[in-house]
């Protein structure tokens, strides 16, 4: 890194080349870090199916891949790369990307910071920017956007830095770098905001940008990008229910971008505000902001520009750099530093702080920092195991599958399958967001047939699906709201345990095999032979968990998505077989899910017995469970948590004790079978442990106790037993 | 040196942007009902609850709306109100089996052995033509709204019997004996047919807000736009005019609540299977007066006006199929019987599925002529 060339602070000393080989290393290790992250984009099978479908002679590759989709589109090499990578070397050729990626952006920081003189705020900048734009540096469409905003700020500034006038060299290179950006990424009419370009210059750059075979109307599709359109929210009377929950053209943003974002800004404000009085970046730093809280997706894809406000040399050999007249300047001063806090602090600090972000993000998930060492793909786009139930639906019909994920999903293992409908950023150009959103909204509202809107639009999935003649519904496994709500409706899972659950019609014979496999799975996990142990790390042709390898604890991520898709299958007992070894484990805090889990099963103790067992309302004392006070659960749980708290049960607590601490067969010893209310919570515990001959053997007993409810309820769980038990 | 005040000011707006783009990232997807959650622009709930009545449709369409409110559609959700719980209470049985409906303090309760508790009963499904199903409604531990369909039913004149497809209830325990368990979606389905408005958020129904009856705006969505436009002195025609619809689309129309013969599976739609005689639209779409319908156009509208009664007169149903078959020349004609003969007896016969509960089976074809028992 090169030394500052003029006055101001100088650094000398072995103390200072201390401080930079710390923050040289601490920067360092947080490459490595963010390099050995799995490939974990929404839209990397969706765009290698797109660049597959260019290699097959499309020239419009989501109309080729996706049915509905009634327009062309601007960057539709954008896959391009990726599918050839994929060709060449499998899926983990992608990490190459990444690799690449983060090198790229490190280098283009260092490179365009190389006079500041404040190492402090550039290391600082730096960090920050790699942070932000880690997750778009995935093998997406995202890579695009801030490859792009990178090379034109680079170019702008490398012929700014020369000395070079106004010229025909710098005019052509930002048409080529807009006609490319256009071309691959979404986000292209970013190109036109960079700081300090003349009027005559924007306009070559808007005409690049329309070199597109969507023309000019590739603007409107990458404003819409940027900024989605209001009336989506305005129609909702102000509650941005359609929007949230639906990451369009990227991933959500998690914590630890938001913060590096903050760091950005901040250092550009004062920065900015030091360097001559009175002097703002108002107008591109407010355009940032609000671009950010339009579609927050984008954060990776602006941070260039806001690394350029805020660390980039600004200073302008020529005038007009930047429109709000920091022309001129001196070199920027430390941030905070004169009299507060010390260079050598500041330095030390900020390898602390980068080194301690290198550790979360290699440890991962924590609550700010979902990430974790690994190499390959993450196992939320793995697809294998659709591979099958899918390519027995055979071809025809179309599918809902309203995010990339799910549908890149389908259009890469199925090219010849039914054909998902419009993804949410296809949706939003095609002006059909909302009516798309909503269906989703009513798929987890369970909302099938049309109600009446007041709004004069009818409501209602049914309708419109079928019109369009779909035969699978493709949900996430995170999305537990349309699982649930899908249950009790005509449309069956294929599959349980997958990244993304499919769901196909009942009465599809196609589909039919595949959800009767479904239902065996179901009923396996619920009241079947099936126990769980925590798993090996993943170790696969596709996946390595570096982290889980390293310490010997799996990721936790996906065993929690499991049980909830069990918890909103309604099996409960099959999520708590999972649930309660990974909380003994110290996996992960399941203690939310336990309780869901186990007011379930409470809940349907008291439908069939009249009250929730005492064990179980054990359980959720002990686990200090808050279920809706107006619900009847809670009520009844009230008058027997008041008991327990007068030492009414202590024998049954010993028992709670044991399950949450060391699992159901120990814990059903320590209950007496000769209480009804005991016994049945013997029998569940023995299911919940995977085994139901011993559970049968149990309820058999009960089944001629003399409490009728009782017997009564052991008679109706054999029988469904027995059902479950038949062949098929 | 001193931050600018400005430089504090946009440093708070930055931040507070952020929190502004972190929350709209973190919260979770809302369920977004467009109109009945979340409202629109203008509507406040007394107007969205005005809007999904017929209030707004009687001063011009008075006789209709008098008509309509009195028909089974209009009539087909109540709350349980003293003369209710009475009538539940009196109804006659066979046996105790099941349990039995008691009058409390105008309210009704459902008592069995197999529960120590009285459940509360808070509304009556149906209209009475054919039964009235007793509902109890409580929250689950989410705070989203559940109910239970009793196992026993109100039949005219005075009945209590089995709910159609409670049948097995008697050998379960607990709250599963008194009736069908059904969940939140599930729930919420089940008002919807039933009702004009049931507004939900979360999975909890603000029951004190359903506007119970299929009203006007329930088959003719937008309709209190119409009147709005109307009243403004406008030009806007009706809202939903069914006569724009196909044939296809009429009877699905009917048949998002009576059922749409694309909501079974198809090994379900076969002419032994008697299960699906109550769902008139399914049976009618397999007809062969429907499929090959030509000059005549032949939907559920032909035969029944939704604003009233469905017609017991026979005179009235065969008039109808006269105008098909009547031509004495007609290949079409009726072989078997004279055109003044009831022609349901034979081709849309009455079949009981349990007693006290038969349905008029739609799917129109050629059978023996017995009025119990479809012919093979």
């Amino acid at each position: 890194m090169s030394s500052p060339s003029d006055g101001g602070h100088q650094a000398g000393g072995a103390g200072s080349s201390g401080r930079r080989n710390w923050l040289r290393a601490s920067l360092f290790g947080l490459c490595i870090v963010l390099i050995l992250q799995p490939i974990d984009g929404d839209g990397v099978w969706w765009d290698a199916a797109r660049g597959r479908a260019i290699v097959a002679g499309a020239v419009a590759p989501s109309a080729a891949i996706q049915a509905g989709d009634p327009c062309g589109e601007a960057d539709w090499l954008g896959g391009l790369l990726w599918y050839l990578l994929i060709a060449a070397g499998g899926p983990t050729a992608l990490m190459l990307v990444r690799m690449v990626g983060v090198w790229c952006v490190l280098a283009w920081c260092q490179r365009l910071c190389r006079r500041c003189e404040d190492r402090v705020s550039s290391i600082a900048g730096t960090a920050a920017a790699l942070v932000a734009t880690s997750p778009g540096l995935d093998p997406t469409s995202l890579w695009w956007d801030v490859a792009g905003g990178c090379a034109i700020i680079a170019w702008h500034a490398a012929h700014r830095d020369a000395g070079t006038s106004l010229g025909r060299r710098r005019e052509i290179g930002s048409f080529l770098v807009a006609v490319a950006w256009a071309n691959l990424g979404p986000r292209s009419l970013l190109a036109l905001a960079v700081p300090g370009v003349a009027g005559g210059q924007r306009a070559l750059v808007l005409a690049g940008l329309c070199l597109t075979p969507r023309g000019p109307l590739g603007l409107l599709d990458s404003a819409w990008m940027l900024v989605p359109p209001l009336e989506v929210v305005l129609r909702e009377g102000g509650d941005p229910g359609i929007l949230a929950g639906h990451a369009i053209g990227g991933p959500a943003p998690c914590a630890i971008q938001f913060a590096a974002w903050v760091v950005l800004g901040s250092v550009a404000l004062l920065r900015c505000a030091y360097s001559k009085p009175g002097a703002m970046p108002v107008l591109p730093w407010i355009v940032l902001h609000s671009l950010l809280v339009a579609n927050p997706s984008s954060l990776p894809a602006l941070t260039p520009f806001a690394w350029w406000l805020a660390v980039g040399d600004i200073r302008p050999s020529t005038p007009t750099l930047c429109p709000t007249g920091l022309r001129g300047l001196g070199p920027p001063a430390p941030v905070g530093v004169r009299g507060a806090i010390s260079r050598r602090h500041a330095a030390y600090g900020l390898a602390t702080i980068v080194a301690a972000v290198s550790l979360c993000a290699a440890t991962g998930p924590w609550w700010a920092v979902p990430w974790r060492l690994g190499w390959g793909l993450s196992a939320r786009l793995e697809y294998r195991q659709l591979v099958e139930p899918l390519t027995q639906c055979g071809p025809g019909g179309t599918a809902f599958a309203f995010d990339e994920r799910t549908a890149g999903m389908l259009a890469w293992s199925q090219p010849d399958g039914p054909r998902p409908w419009l993804v949410p950023r296809r949706a939003l150009i095609a002006g059909r967001f909302v009516a798309e959103a909503t269906r989703l909204a009513e798929l987890r509202a369970g909302w099938d047939m049309r109600q009446p809107a007041l709004d004069g639009s009818p409501g209602g999935w049914w309708v419109p699906l079928m019109s369009r003649g779909t035969r699978l519904i493709l949900i996430a496994a995170t999305d537990t709201a349309a699982i649930r709500g899908l249950e009790p409706g005509i449309f069956k899972p294929m599959v349980i345990d997958a990244p993304v659950v499919p769901f196909a019609r009942a009465g599809d014979p196609a589909s039919s095999p595949a959800i009767l496999r479904g239902i065996a799975d179901r009923i396996l996990v619920e009241d079947g032979e099936w126990a769980f142990a925590p798993p090996q790390p993943a170790w696969t042709d596709w996946t390595l968990d570096l982290c889980g390898l390293c310490t010997g604890r799996p990721d936790p991520r996906p065993l929690l998505r499991q049980a909830d898709v069990l918890l909103a299958m309604r099996l409960p007992r099959a999520a708590l077989k999972i649930l309660l070894p990974m909380t003994q484990a110290g996996l992960a805090d399941g203690t939310s899910r336990l309780i869901d889990a186990t007011e379930q099963i409470a809940e349907t103790e008291r439908l069939t017995l009249g009250a929730p067992s005492i064990f179980r309302a054990g359980v959720l004392e002990r686990l200090r469970a808050r279920p809706d006070p107006e619900s009847d659960l809670a009520r009844a749980l009230a008058a027997i948590h008041g008991d327990i708290r007068r030492g009414s049960h202590d024998r049954t607590m010993i028992a709670v004790d044991e399950y949450l601490a060391r699992g159901p067969l120990v814990a059903r010893e320590s209950l007496a079978r000769d209480e009804g209310d005991a016994s049945w919570s013997i029998a569940m515990l023995e299911l919940e442990a995977g085994r139901p001959v011993a559970a049968r053997t149990t309820l058999e007993t009960l089944s001629t106790d003399s409490d009728r409810t009782l017997a009564a309820a052991a008679v109706d769980m054999l029988d469904r037993m027995t059902t479950s038990e038949q062949p098929r | 040196m001193r931050t600018p005040s400005h430089v504090v000011v946009l440093l708070v707006a930055m931040v507070l942007a952020v929190v502004a783009a972190s929350w709209l990232v973190a919260r979770p997807p809302a369920i977004v009902m467009p109109g009945i959650v979340t409202g629109i622009p203008g509507l406040s709930a007394h107007e969205r609850s005005t809007a999904a009545s017929d209030s707004s449709c009687i001063e011009c369409h008075g006789d209709v709306v008098a008509k309509h409110r009195a028909s089974p559609h209009g009539r087909t959700l109540a709350r349980i109100d003293a003369g209710a719980a009475t009538t539940l209470a009196t109804a006659r049985r066979d046996d105790d089996a099941l349990g039995r409906f008691i009058e409390r303090d105008s309210s009704a309760w459902f008592e069995h052995t197999q529960r120590v508790a009285p459940l509360p009963v808070q509304w009556l499904f149906g209209s009475g033509m054919q039964a009235r199903t007793p509902v109890t409604t409580w929250l689950d531990p989410d705070g989203r709204t559940v109910m239970l369909e009793h196992a026993l039913s109100w039949y005219p004149p005075g009945f209590l019997d089995a709910t159609l497809g409670t049948e097995a209830m008697q050998s379960r325990g607990g709250l599963a004996a008194c009736g069908k368990l059904l969940d939140p979606e599930t729930t919420r389905a089940c008002f919807g047919c039933h009702a004009s408005l049931v507004p939900a958020r979360d999975g909890r129904i603000d029951e004190g807000a359903v506007v119970v009856g299929v009203g006007c705006v329930r088959c003719h969505p937008g309709g209190h736009l119409h009147a709005t436009a109307m009243t403004r002195g406008g030009t806007d025609q009706a809202a939903g005019e069914w006569k724009r619809l196909s044939p296809l689309e009429s009877i699905r129309a009917c048949g998002e609540c009576h059922r749409r013969d694309d909501q079974l599976p198809p090994e379900d739609i076969r002419p032994d299977n008697t299960l699906i005689v109550r769902f008139a639209p399914v049976g009618l779409a397999q007809s062969a007066c429907f499929t090959r319908q030509s000059d005549h156009r032949f939907d559920c509208l032909t035969c029944h006006d939704p604003h009233g009664a469905a017609t017991r007169r026979a005179a009235a149903t065969t008039e109808r199929c006269v105008g098909c078959h009547g031509d004495a020349s007609s290949s079409r004609k009726c072989s078997s019987a004279p055109l003044t003969s009831d022609c349901t007896t034979c081709h849309m016969p009455a079949v009981e599925v349990q007693p006290h509960l038969s349905f008029t089976d739609h799917w129109i074809r050629i059978r023996p002529a017995t009025r119990s028992h479809p012919g093979e």
